[in-house]
């Protein structure tokens, strides 16, 4: 129940055109490169974040360990690990913001 | 969860909103989210119109984020050089208050593969998949988690992994042959260099060799595709040209140029004879003979003469009589086999007129 409204509020999105660029192995050029440049501004925003908030994001992000696994991998509490996945999204979140800012035609 | 997008609210107003709607989309994208997170998510959302931009905005960020993929690092000890590099600038800054020497040690040391971040998420991610190998004349049987059955052929070195969203298997070298258990949702993904053959639920044949790639399909229908290296570091899947559908009984090539052929229609049993113990030909190059033949022998045998290679073969080498199927060549084409500092080599006999084709 739950994750179908979940899935709703995806294909919803995919309507509206957000999305787009989503594991679409067909995509045409232009939006796999708007799509490049967005991922190497989410990479340089990345890499400005303290190494332990990095490592818990991306731990979070690319692997399917939990919130206690990745604490203990990473030496800080569960509790943490929220607040550094929450921080660096903020933080990509505004890179990303300000990139679009500056080359305003790059925005979906 | 909750108390975590509360604490954040010390920032600006938008910066807060933000924070809360970052916090949102960790926990209900989570695999560890429940159906309460779910109705208090609900709640969130209607409670404010800008709650809902708020969260997809930090969901387009996690769902590019998703897109990050974890190169391989260097080596460990560079990944050491990093993590002294990082203590000498004390990055103590969490964890560890109240340690001991010896723990903050210790920690230093599982620290050293944690830096990099990723680099370590590679580490996580490759601690995970499975490296299937056989030596040489060794064929294996192997089911995956997931139900597919792999048949690996000699010499043939395979890396496995299962993620939620696909199921990806590398084929570094040598030959196998796959049953892929039907699963829609998740597609099973072979790569061989920049080629990617594309499966849901059938069962094909592929053969790694130096320059190029064999496929052959024998249930069900694949996709042949083509990735280039420099999209793939980010985006997974990006292919420069549309696939090469493939059915059942239809065999492809696809060199490392990118040069994809149907190289015509096989017969399934012929292609995957392999597994029984055969290798079965019809009108195929010596060369490419000798490639498979040769990963089930210790003696190898190398092609010394391009118009050898090219020499045409029709039959079946009996995979625990490949010896004997090599020193009966000569007396079958016009070829001889040399020693030369303990390497042999298959040339032009010395006198014997050339036949372009030969049966078995």
């Amino acid at each position: 129940l739950a994750t179908d409204r979940l899935r709703h509020r995806r294909v919803v999105r995919q309507i509206d055109g957000g999305g787009a660029w989503e594991n679409d192995w067909f995509a045409p050029p232009e939006t796999k490169l708007a799509a490049q440049q967005d991922l190497d501004v989410i990479e340089a925003a990345l890499a400005q974040l303290s190494p332990r908030c990095r490592e818990a994001f991306l731990l979070t992000r690319l692997t399917d360990l939990g919130t206690e696994e990745i604490a203990r991998r990473v030496g800080v509490s569960a509790r943490t690990v929220r607040e550094y996945v929450m921080q660096a999204v903020v933080h990509c979140r505004r890179s990303l913001d300000a990139a679009h800012a500056v080359h305003p035609g790059d925005m979906p | 969860m909750k108390d975590a997008a509360v604490s954040a609210h010390s920032g600006s107003a938008d910066g807060g909103l933000m924070s809360e709607a970052a916090a949102w989309v960790a926990r209900i994208q989570s695999a560890e989210a429940t159906e309460p997170d779910f109705v208090q998510w609900e709640e969130w959302l209607a409670a404010d119109a800008a709650h809902a931009s708020a969260y997809d905005a930090a969901e387009e960020i996690w769902a590019l984020t998703a897109q990050l993929k974890p190169t391989p690092w260097p080596s460990r000890d560079e990944l050491a050089a990093q993590a002294e590099a990082e203590d000498s600038k004390g990055s103590a800054s969490a964890g560890g208050a109240g340690s001991t020497r010896g723990a903050r040690v210790s920690m230093a040391i599982a620290a050293s593969l944690l830096l990099g971040s990723i680099a370590s998420v590679w580490f996580v991610l490759h601690s995970r998949a499975d490296v299937l190998e056989t030596t040489t004349a060794e064929q294996r049987s192997v089911r995956l988690p997931d139900g597919s059955r792999v048949t690996l052929g000699a010499e043939t070195r395979l890396i496995v992994e299962q993620q939620t969203d696909r199921r990806v298997v590398t084929l570094d070298r040598g030959e196998a042959y796959f049953e892929v258990a039907h699963e829609p949702a998740r597609p099973f993904i072979v790569r061989v260099n920049d080629h990617e053959v594309v499966a849901v639920g059938t069962a094909f044949n592929i053969e790694a060799q130096d320059d190029r790639m064999t496929v052959t399909v024998t249930e069900g229908v694949v996709d042949l595709r083509t990735v280039e290296s420099s999209m793939k570091t980010f985006v997974p899947g990006a292919t420069i040209a549309s696939p090469l559908r493939l059915a059942v009984g239809d065999r492809a090539a696809a060199d490392r140029m990118g040069n994809r052929r149907l190289t015509g229609v096989a017969p399934p049993a012929a292609v995957t004879a392999w597994r029984d113990g055969r290798l079965e030909y019809l009108h195929e190059s010596l060369r490419t003979v000798l490639s498979d033949v040769n990963r089930y022998t210790e003696h190898k045998v190398v092609v010394a003469d391009d118009v050898v290679g090219t020499l045409q073969f029709t039959g079946t080498v009996l995979l625990d009589r490949v010896d004997v199927w090599l020193n009966a060549l000569p007396g079958t084409f016009p070829v001889e086999i040399v020693e030369h500092d303990g390497r042999r080599f298959l040339q032009r006999a010395s006198v014997a007129p050339v036949k372009p084709e030969s049966v078995f």
